[in-house]
């Protein structure tokens, strides 16, 4: 048994904690010139292959009763070195840098003895300290008094080392391009259009058909051109590290006056700072777009307090939660690439602030029956002041805004009950969930032009209804829309115990969910009222060699799809336009039963007339301007969000556990997953997702323990779309309406012309899937060597598939039949060729880790530890391809590869225990 | 400002009030047992430090004997009579999980929840939650008598979650996921394993509010709203990991097309034009076989330009590209 010592316990324990604190800060210092890693696996003990615990959990078996009783102190320094760097592998651990490292962590346990009257303790741990993501939590705290505890982490987050960019001002919210920068362009196409393929020597050299459809070469003035932009923004393209990372302090206090009330509380505070990726457009017509080095310089306040009040049956809780986000930067702006004087501005993610109070109140009928009741308000509320429209350029907010700030407000509720009883062998559960998300932010008309697109046309609601007069056709009118739901949620369960440890559940249950806009002028849920009913079914054996659980499922939702939806953003499609018509867009859709997509079917022989013209020519969709949207907004019928959408979901779990001897045991678990989307005929159709686990463990003595298990993951998204065209009676350019068409559906092109909205060449389906592998096996070998040597080790693979299929087509034409005057075409030479849509190349990643581990027990208070760490990643991925010098028009090239790497990891240690 | 005041001292004297009743008495619903350490005798007799690491439990929060709510082994494990006069007979509450005798789920929970439920750290919501439900027990998680919990620490907790949440480790493995296995998030994070008042275990009211706890960024209200991201971040984010970063269910344009067909989201976006694949002619301007990617179809693709996808809060942002 410990030493009685001094009840005065907070005195003196701080005394102790003042020493304790100034050999850790010592420590601290002289960790800190090392990188520490705790996050590196240092011997592992644990069971489950791929997870990792701290050092020293490996001790020799503490025998004495002081030994047992007696809180202990540890500290553990060491030197490793890495092989090469590697942000991929560095991402969350800190080792993304080739070179030596140091090992430095700590566990410090103190306070008054237990069978003492006084109850001080204290826990100072620290890991990570030299690295960027260091970690310290200092607890100390009188039992039944009052508890704190201190944190300071950091958390960082590795994105990319291959990123380029040109720009000047990284770091800033101010990103321009350098003076000798020259516009990229391919001259032998044109001379003013950007064409980032210039950047690259063969792309850019490119042959480009003439006006007769000859494939032309550049000419040499033409090459000079390309080798100065090559010469000139090349060289401007400089390597810059995205990386993320977060700083966080946390105090957490729990004050206990009395054994009635508990009065926890806390406060943090975080700062992200770093740089991320983001894609920004600067035109509507060509896409043309840049990925920019985007600032992060975000704080975040959180804090959080309660009272409770606890008594035998009763318990009561008031709390409250605030969070308080702030960014640091407004916007940021960057400079156009085509050219360096336009400079658009991007509004950043804008401060917003969150307030809550919870009442938490159950009360214990009996031994076994209770009724927990929950009420929560929150109010979020964000009010950063718009973006100066003086400095956005183009016009793009020429008409001014209709308010300094969004003023947005969302309430939050919810209000549930759950009652509990159990009688005998039935254990009863009913619940009631009210949910509520009420966004009562100001709804207002903003008037914009696209990506700064400059104004063009004229507006046929200028003038009209309040707006201005200088609208353009391509001039956007929009309200926003304040989101909001309300759920109801109720469920019922009934638990049998068929014996001890044999049960059988059957539950039910039922939800609504409403959605609505706030001060919308028509309904702008897709699915204004959806319900679902679910019914659950599980069978369970807690007890014996074998345990088991099976879970089934079943839940069907069923709501009303409202396909006008979309025009709860255009409020101008409640307007009728300037230019003959008497009805307003949404009067001739509800006049008609159609939709914003048009009559599906059928040429008119002659352009529509009246009303009708909305539609016209040639029954297209309805013509932007008429509801002023730059973009097509309709909806296509068929179509379904699939998170409102109609679906019929099925669920079966099954899991068991088999210890088959004292030595051996199994484990498995299998998971499936099928949501169908019945009324879905475009839009996501059917996903399934089914994965399974086994999990073998075998204790050949305490001294020796293996696991292995295998994991497999299938999931499958299976969506279908349509690449609708316009209908069309045109004659090919230079050639005649009936030329020859390729693909299986139309002969010719005036026959596909004529039925573009329901060409089934166009339909298209995706299908993905992804396939993952996943094994880990751990080996563990104890008291070799005399009782001394420990030897561990892990090996983890997971070999991932995502495999991006695609069945459609798409029309292409002939280059040759483009040429005016058309050259002549032998006969049946398609003028437009059908382009069978192609698979994407599989996304791969093969991930393997091995890692053999040693702790060699010096004395009763000094361990020797060593690991070695190989760990590969092979990647490939699509979504790099078009990132490289010469494969893009219009966006700028990063550079950026697959994150590949091949490292090697080796530490020596030594845990002093005391 | 005075009745303010005054509301609060009199909210403070209520508390102190209700509080001041047995003051640091026994627990209400504590097991009547001998909690001394002259009551734990009978068991550290026999069950002593060469039994395992039974005597640990003193370093733990149930063995600070100043705190007048820390239990005895009686407290935890019954009177056990029985075992006492014939120690081949197993104590009233076992929790030795490989044990013959091992009690019933709802047995070895009622023991801690005799302290846990409303008097110290309650676990309100425990009753009827998931995983009481699906008979899991405290002490499936927690060791009671290690000051070293697996469960209590961020980097070693995913190892007791995955003792059940086996598909759930081997997501933690895939290319994209969050720092569970380096300890900079924990399940808790999110989870909170003893039943909350959100879906799926969540810390907070919804999964959206649970997210925001550390994406505080996300949570607007913008002023244009991208619906399925104000619902539920699961809509398009698989948080346990991914093949497809960041965390993505799928990858777009494919995600994105699963709710966009107008416009350009209506076209047919596919490997024919990226290197190696079938070629269309680029709007016959550039030489077949050097093609371009769709914009849609490659880096970032939607997000290239409709990168403020979480909501924006320009004027002129209605389509999430400023």
């Amino acid at each position: 048994m410990m030493n009685k010592r001094s009840a005065c316990g907070f005195g003196a324990g701080s005394m102790r904690v003042l020493v304790g604190a100034s050999i850790t800060a010592g420590l601290l210092v002289v960790l800190s010139t090392f990188a520490a890693a705790q996050t590196i696996p240092q011997n592992t003990t644990g069971r489950n292959p791929g997870t990792q615990v701290p050092p020293g959990a490996a001790d020799p078996e503490a025998t004495t009763a002081a030994s047992q009783t007696t809180p202990e102190k540890r500290i553990q320094m060491g030197v490793g070195g890495v092989s090469a760097g590697s942000f991929k592998f560095g991402e969350y651990n800190g080792l993304e840098n080739s070179g030596p490292f140091g090992i430095g962590n700590l566990d410090f346990r103190g306070g008054a003895p237990y069978d003492s009257k006084d109850t001080w303790r204290w826990r100072l741990q620290g890991s990570n300290l030299g690295l960027a993501n260091r970690n310290l939590i200092l607890d100390f705290g009188k039992q039944s008094k009052f508890q704190i505890r201190l944190v300071y982490n950091e958390i960082l987050a590795n994105t990319s080392d291959s990123f380029h960019s040109p720009y000047l001002g990284i770091g800033t919210d101010n990103l321009t391009l350098p003076t000798n920068w020259i516009e990229p362009t391919v001259p032998q196409k044109t001379t003013t259009a950007l064409n980032l393929r210039s950047l690259d020597p063969v792309a850019g050299a490119g042959s480009v058909y003439s006006n007769k459809g000859v494939p032309t070469p550049p000419t040499a003035a033409q090459l000079a051109t390309l080798a100065a932009i090559q010469a000139a923004d090349v060289p401007d393209f400089q390597n810059v590290h995205l990386s993320l990372k977060r700083t966080r302090g946390e105090a957490q206090l729990l004050f206990s006056p009395s054994e009635r009330i508990d009065i926890p509380a806390s406060y943090s505070y975080e700062h992200k700072d770093g740089l991320k990726a983001v894609g920004a457009v600067t035109s509507q017509v060509t896409q043309n777009s840049a990925l920019l080095p985007y600032k992060v310089d975000w704080d975040t306040n959180q804090a959080s307090a309660a009272l409770n009040y606890k008594r035998k049956k009763l318990f009561v809780s008031v709390a409250y939660y605030g969070s308080f986000f702030h960014n640091n930067t407004d916007t940021i702006t960057w400079a156009d690439p085509a050219n360096p004087a336009f400079t658009p501005i991007l509004a950043e993610e804008p401060s917003n602030q969150f307030n809550q109070v919870t009442l938490t109140a159950s009360y214990k009928f009996s031994k076994t029956a209770k009724l927990v009741v929950v009420g929560s308000g929150g109010r979020g509320t964000q009010n950063q002041a718009f973006v100066n429209p003086a400095l956005v350029g183009n016009g793009q907010l020429a008409f001014g805004l209709p308010r300094p700030s969004l003023g947005g407000v969302v309430l939050t509720g919810l209000a549930s009950a759950k009652f509990t009883a159990k009688h005998k062998k039935w254990e009863l559960i009913g619940d009631f969930r009210f949910d509520d998300r009420d966004n009562q932010s100001p709804v207002s008309i903003y008037l914009f032009q696209d990506d700064s697109e400059p104004k063009s046309g004229t507006s046929p609601f200028a003038g009209l209804y309040g707006l201005p007069s200088g609208l353009g056709s391509n001039t956007d009118i929009y309200n926003n829309r304040s989101l909001s739901k309300a759920s109801y949620k109720a469920n019922a369960q009934a638990e049998y115990a068929m014996s001890r440890s044999q049960h059988f559940t059957a539950a039910y249950g039922w939800e609504r969910i409403d959605r609505h806009c706030s001060y919308s002028w028509i309904t702008c849920a897709d699915a204004p009222v959806v319900n679902e009913n679910t019914a659950r079914a599980e069978y369970r054996k807690s007890r014996g060699a074998l345990t088991a659980r099976l879970n089934y499922a079943y839940s069907a939702r069923r709501g009303d799809y409202n396909e006008d939806a979309f025009l709860a953003e255009v409020p101008m499609a409640n307007h009728v336009p300037a230019g003959g018509a008497t009805t307003s867009l949404l009067g001739y859709l509800q006049e008609t039963r159609l939709t914003g997509f048009g009559p599906v079917a059928g040429l008119p022989s002659a352009p529509l007339t009246g009303d009708a013209a909305i539609y016209s020519p040639n029954n297209n969709t309805v013509p932007n301007a008429l509801y002023g949207s730059r973009n097509i907004l309709n909806e296509i019928p068929g179509f379904r969000r699939y998170f409102v959408a109609d679906r019929d979901r099925n669920h079966a779990h099954a899991e068991f556990d088999w210890n088959a001897k004292d030595k051996f045991s199994l484990q498995g678990t299998g998971e499936f997953d099928d949501d169908n989307y019945p009324s879905t005929k475009l839009g996501l159709k059917r996903r399934t997702w089914w994965a399974t686990t086994l999990d073998a463990s075998y204790t050949a003595s305490e001294d020796l323990v293996a696991d292995l298990f295998y994991t497999y993951d299938n999931q499958r998204h299976f969506s279908a779309g349509d690449a609708y065209g316009t209908n069309s009676t045109v004659t090919f350019q230079g050639q005649a309406g009936d030329t020859v068409l390729g693909g299986p559906c139309f002969t010719t092109v005036a026959a596909r012309n004529v039925s573009a909205k329901i060409d089934p060449c166009l339909n298209f389906v995706h299908n993905d899937r992804d396939k993952i592998d996943t094994v880990g096996f751990t080996l563990r070998r104890k008291n070799l060597a005399a009782k001394k040597l420990e030897l561990a080790s892990e090996v983890m693979y997971t070999r991932a598939r995502t495999r991006n299929a695609v069945v459609g087509g798409s029309y292409v034409n002939n280059p040759l039949a483009l040429a005016a005057p058309a050259p002549p075409l032998p006969s049946g030479t398609p003028a437009v060729f059908y382009i069978s849509a192609a698979d994407y190349p599989l996304v791969r990643n093969d991930q393997i880790s091995v890692v053999p581990s040693a702790t060699y027990a010096i004395s009763k208070s000094a361990r020797l530890q060593g690991f070695y760490w190989y760990q590969r990643l092979m990647s490939s991925d699509w979504r790099y391809q078009g990132l490289q010098y010469g494969t893009k028009t219009n966006f700028l090239p990063t550079s950026e590869q697959a994150p590949s790497y091949k490292v090697n990891v080796a530490g020596l240690s030594l845990t002093w225990v005391f | 400002m005075t009745r303010r005041l005054l509301s609060l001292l009199f909210a403070f004297g209520l508390m102190m009030t209700l509080g001041s009743s047995g003051v640091h008495a026994a627990v209400p619903g504590m097991a009547e047992a001998d909690r001394s350490l002259e009551g734990d005798k009978k068991c550290t007799l026999c069950h002593n430090e060469a039994s395992g690491h039974v005597l640990s439990i003193y370093q733990t929060k149930h063995g600070v004997k100043g705190d007048p709510r820390t239990p005895g082994c009686q407290s935890c494990h019954g009177e056990s009579t029985l075992h006492q006069a014939n120690p081949a007979k197993s104590p009233e509450v076992v929790f030795g999980a490989k044990s013959k005798h091992l009690s019933s789920a709802e047995a070895r929970s009622e023991t801690c929840l005799s302290c846990h439920e409303s008097s110290v750290l309650p676990r309100t919501h425990w009753s009827g939650s998931q995983h009481e439900s699906h008979g899991v027990t405290c002490t499936d998680c927690h060791e009671v008598h290690n000051p070293n919990q697996k469960v209590l620490n961020k980097l070693t907790q995913p190892e007791v979650c995955f003792q059940c949440h086996q598909n759930e480790r081997a997501q933690f493995h895939r290319f994209s996921r969050h720092p569970i296995l380096e300890g900079k998030v924990s399940c808790s994070d999110c989870h909170n394993p003893h039943g909350s008042t959100g879906p799926r275990l969540m810390v907070k009211n919804t999964i959206t509010e649970t997210c925001y706890t550390c994406h505080a960024e996300k949570r607007g209200p913008f002023l244009w709203e991208h619906a399925p991201v104000v619902e539920d971040c699961t809509n398009c984010h698989s948080p346990h990991g991914s093949n497809v970063t960041p965390l993505l269910k799928t990858r777009a344009p494919m995600l994105c097309q699963s709710c966009h067909t107008s416009d350009h989201a209506k076209g047919l976006y596919s490997a024919a034009n990226l290197p190696n694949g079938n070629v269309t002619t680029g709007n016959g301007t550039i030489p077949i076989g050097s093609q371009s990617p769709a914009d849609q179809a490659n880096g970032k693709t939607c997000l290239q330009c409709h990168s403020l996808i979480h909501g924006s809060n320009h004027p002129a942002g209605a389509k999430y590209e400023r």
